[in-house]
């Protein structure tokens, strides 16, 4: 899975590609620990290029989003695929989530 | 640890109907697994692309399951394996899991609460939400069988 790190106003957008499954949550877990650590806690996961999130992709993004919002800050997402979406419908992590539809208004949605 | 040949990934397509997959246990060929999920789907024409997504998730986390639960490290690799077998039969998708490890009790796993963001508990949640069919077997000689049976919903 590639990960692309772009930081924009105080924000980090990490742009996933390929499968966010048991194989490469990990490695999501890790990026998003390591922001956290060094006190960036506005954080976007922009899942645009992902076409498959399994229950580890999922813990590995609620364990971050409560991180942050424990520092006052949030794990935000979006580019969620129609599948993907579903299956946050399913879990209702919809609602537990701020989704997006696109990096720059996950970005934005911070300012307010 | 690079995959060698005393320890491989095998696909065999055994007819139009019945696919074998034997893996070892590890979480990188999970993708091995989705892809022939998608592509025994996407050879029975009638099944839809939502349906096919959720077998393909609902697989993944069976096999997931056992990948992180079944073996306890150390344990030799020709004993460490997953088999996964797929099959079309009239109106469905049948695809069974077995391991020869720890069996699982899924009883043993509570449901989560939808109302609260959680890390754990949404896998088994989500294999029973997405496919019509899911049981759980363990056999002192045949191994642990997990299940799926997906039927073909017509538009």
């Amino acid at each position: 899975m590639e990960t692309t790190r772009q930081e924009r106003n105080d924000v980090v957008t990490l742009a996933l590609a390929g499968r966010l499954d048991a194989f490469h949550a990990p490695e999501l877990r890790e990026a998003l620990a390591a922001e956290l650590d060094d006190a960036r806690t506005r954080l976007v996961v922009d899942l645009e290029d992902v076409s498959f999130v399994d229950s580890s992709g999922i813990a590995a993004l609620v364990r971050a989003m409560k991180a942050a919002r424990q520092k006052g800050g949030d794990v935000r997402l979006c580019g969620l695929q129609a599948p993907v979406r579903i299956i946050f419908e399913l879990t209702r992590l919809d609602k537990a989530f701020e989704i997006l539809p696109d990096a720059a208004t996950a970005e934005a949605s911070f300012d307010s | 640890m690079p995959i060698s040949v005393d320890d491989p990934a095998e696909v065999s397509v055994v007819s139009d109907s019945l696919i074998r997959v034997a893996i070892p246990a590890e979480e990188r060929h999970l993708a091995l697994i989705g892809a022939v999920v998608r592509h025994f789907c996407e050879s029975l024409t009638v099944f839809g692309e939502d349906d096919r997504y959720n077998l393909e998730l609902a697989v993944d986390e069976a096999v997931a399951n056992v990948i992180e639960h079944a073996y306890a490290a150390g344990m030799p690799a020709e004993i460490r394996r997953v088999e996964i077998t797929l099959k079309a039969d009239g109106d469905r998708v049948t695809v069974e899991v077995r391991d020869w490890g720890k069996s699982f009790s899924p009883e043993a796993v509570p449901a989560p609460d939808l109302d609260q963001a959680q890390e754990h508990g949404y896998g088994l949640f989500l294999m029973r939400s997405l496919v019509d069919g899911l049981e759980f077997r363990a056999d002192a000689t045949e191994g642990n069988t997990v299940t799926l049976v997906k039927g073909y919903h017509h538009a």
